[in-house]
């Protein structure tokens, strides 16, 4: 089972690389997208039995993060299939810099998509770190196409800086694996199965695992796009196609969290919970602090979402660095953001198809551009803010609540301001770009159910959650483990 | 058999310096394949057993043959000048560079008196040499050498990973060398895209604005 899900998607990637036409590539893409999605939650009612010698099992966390995963990757990959094919038809118009550009060959594409998929699986099953930074290593390889799919000056630069910053990072967390293998010597000898080092934790050694965490966060920091290490992440997300922009923010950045809060775990197990928890809660309120700073004089809608990923993610460490009652707030803080976040990069993705630019200032009645996105883009962006009936506003305050349950009142003024100030900058953009006559219209893109309902899909499950949280859901997230039982 | 370990832990820096002495490129690849021919001595020197004959045979192939020679052909198809322009001048470079080798052995030092199985110099050497290579990528311009200085620091953790005297050492090894192929793969692709579209490789001026900016739409 574990294998069917990881491997799949790699293998259909496989295939798909060597199929010619579109039409039938497409047909592969959302076909294993689709069976894919039926076998993450189709797992949920099975136990499957742990695959490679326990380095692959599906506990809740990583359950949790699949199937979100999946969800979205099925949504992105129908619009995918459109998008390819509108490209095909309408494009080598000059970019916003006045250069013609070229796309990817379209198989590579899809292959790397597909791969990706696979990646993501491996890290969300992962039960070992050493496994776990491979998966993470594998989506860098995977995704670094994805964001080059036009070939422009400046989605060039944007891969660079990609590829370097996060090559930087892994590094860094491979220095990390290397201290918890020295940390864990006696106590573990050398094992890096987590269940093993969360067995042992309280044998270790404390101060080497405190070094270790400090890589761990560094280095899967910045693949979260925590700051200061964030600045990779609004150039690979402005650039790359809307879709690859979807599953960037809430897909990989779900996964490589996933890696943050393992060892998290492993620390908390170990006593030095209130280190690693510190160092988590203040890299959390750096981020939603320098995101909100950075979105109040942006001026492209894309790089807005992508500061506004900055915050959430910072938001989501913050609430893991809390433990306790806080994880389960933070679980659902992260498949709301996923949902959420995936479906307003869709909907950039026709704005940008509908109006032919990226900035907030030249886009003009959006409305009468095309009246489903606008409605979506309006309901996005209260939702991504946290307005009442999305999802996130109830993660947001179950979060907030904890804090201020614990007397952290300066954390909470830290975290309230930011969220403030980004929810008057957003609003700000939208109203720029709903008011006015729409001024470049002629761009020949029509809204389809394939560009339409995908998000539509997306934001409904969000509102949904925000509106009612069934009780089976509440029960499998307060199971999630990892060592927070208190 | 102590010496020769230490002998390499010592041209490991001497090589760092080296490279932040370095004004051309070609001078920067021979550092690395210079660093990849001690790395690959490494396995030998613990016990020459058939698996680290064969760790070291495909090290040595990797890092001192392989890598040099991809760079080397890169360093040949760019049309790009073959000096190094670095943000940061070659005496200062020094500088900085013996004020964090000051540090590597203050750190080392400590870290020893947590597990004594390790070897001083070794992490002294290795945390140096991430420290250079970390060193590198920021303070030089073109993305040729900022590749250079990536596989300097993945050369670090592997140093890292042998001074530490961990028993399974096998993850490292098959960590560093899959980073290292994934990295240049993929840094050769997009080196080769930026000449194509720039005529040139180097990073700082891909726009206008100078690094680390944001980049305005217009």
């Amino acid at each position: 089972m574990i294998f069917a899900i990881v491997l799949i998607p790699m293998l259909a990637g496989a295939a798909s690389y060597f199929v010619k036409g579109d039409r039938s590539r497409n047909t592969i893409l959302v076909s294993t997208a689709f069976l894919h999605l039926v076998l993450s939650v189709g797992s949920l009612f099975f136990a499957s039995a742990p695959a490679l010698g326990g380095m692959l099992r599906f506990d809740e966390a990583g359950h949790l993060f699949l199937c979100t995963m999946s969800l979205l990757f099925l949504c992105a990959s129908i619009y995918a299939a459109s998008y390819i094919r509108f490209e095909g038809a309408a494009h080598r118009a000059p970019d916003d810099d006045g250069f013609i550009f070229a796309d990817s060959p379209k198989n590579l594409f899809t292959a790397c998509l597909l791969f990706f998929c696979g990646a993501m699986s491996l890290v969300c099953a992962a039960q070992h770190l050493g496994v776990l930074w491979i998966g993470i290593e594998a989506t860098t390889f995977a995704s670094a196409p994805l964001v080059y799919y036009h070939h422009s000056r400046r989605s060039l630069q944007a891969v660079w800086k990609y590829v370097m910053i996060c090559s930087v990072g892994i590094g860094f967390s491979l220095i990390g694996n290397l201290l918890v293998m020295v940390a864990f010597s006696d106590a573990a000898k050398g094992s890096l199965f987590i269940s093993d080092l969360l067995g042992s934790a309280a044998s270790a050694n404390a101060d080497i695992l405190m070094a270790a965490f400090v890589f761990f966060l560094v280095g899967y920091g910045t693949k979260t796009g925590l700051a200061p290490m964030h600045s990779w992440l609004p150039a690979a997300h402005g650039e790359s196609p809307a879709f690859v922009s979807s599953l960037l923010s809430g897909a990989l950045l779900n996964c490589a969290f996933l890696g943050i809060f393992r060892v998290h775990g492993i620390c908390w197990s170990a006593g030095i919970g209130s280190f690693s928890g510190g160092l988590m809660i203040f890299m959390g309120l750096l981020s939603a602090l320098v995101a909100a700073f950075f979105m109040i004089a942006q001026r492209d809608y894309k790089r807005m979402l992508a500061y506004s990923s900055v915050e959430h993610m910072g938001m989501a460490v913050l609430g893991a660095g809390l433990g306790g009652p806080a994880i389960v707030a933070t679980m659902l803080h992260m498949i709301n953001h996923s949902l959420t976040k995936g479906m307003l990069f869709l909907v950039s993705g026709n704005v940008l198809s509908a109006s032919g630019t990226r900035r907030i200032g030249e886009v003009k009645g959006l409305f009468k551009l095309s009246p489903a996105s606008g409605v979506l883009w309006f309901a996005g962006i209260l939702a991504i803010c946290g307005t009442p009936p999305s999802g996130l506003f109830v993660s947001e305050f179950l979060i907030l609540r904890e804090v201020f349950s614990r007397g952290m009142y300066l954390s909470g003024a830290l975290i309230l301001i930011p969220l403030l100030l980004i929810f008057g900058a957003m609003s700000r953009a939208v109203m720029e770009m709903f008011f006015g006559e729409p001024s470049r219209g002629g761009s020949g893109w029509r809204e389809s159910a394939s560009t339409i309902l995908p998000p539509l899909l997306l934001l409904l499950v969000s509102i949904f959650l925000g509106l009612h949280l069934p009780a089976p859901l509440l029960a499998f997230l307060g199971k999630i483990g990892g060592g927070f039982k208190l | 058999m102590m010496d020769w370990l230490q002998t390499v832990f010592v041209v490991m820096i001497v090589a760092d310096f080296a490279l932040l002495a370095s004004s051309r490129i070609a001078g920067c690849i021979n550092i690395l394949a210079l660093q990849g021919v001690m790395l690959s001595v490494l396995p030998l020197l613990n016990h020459a057993s058939v698996s680290n004959i064969f760790f070291a045979s495909l090290i040595f192939s990797i890092k001192a043959l392989v890598f040099p020679f991809l760079l080397r052909r890169a360093l040949k198809m760019v049309n790009a000048k073959r000096e190094v322009e670095p943000l940061v001048g070659y005496s200062a470079s020094i500088l900085i560079g013996l004020a964090a080798l000051i540090f590597s052995f203050w750190l080392s030092g400590r870290m020893g008196s947590f597990s004594p199985g390790m070897a001083i110099l070794g992490v002294s050497a290795s945390v140096f040499t991430m420290f250079t290579g970390l060193f590198v990528i920021v303070s030089r311009v073109k993305a040729i050498t900022q590749v250079v200085g990536y596989v300097v620091f993945e050369n670090g953790i592997y140093l890292l990973g042998s001074s530490l005297m961990l028993e399974q050492n096998m993850l490292v090894e098959l960590g560093v060398i899959l980073d290292l192929l994934v990295f240049v793969l993929l840094s050769g692709i997009v080196v080769f895209h930026i000449n194509r579209e720039f005529d040139h490789i180097d990073t700082d001026s891909m726009d206008g604005d100078g690094p680390g900016r944001e980049v305005p739409l217009r």
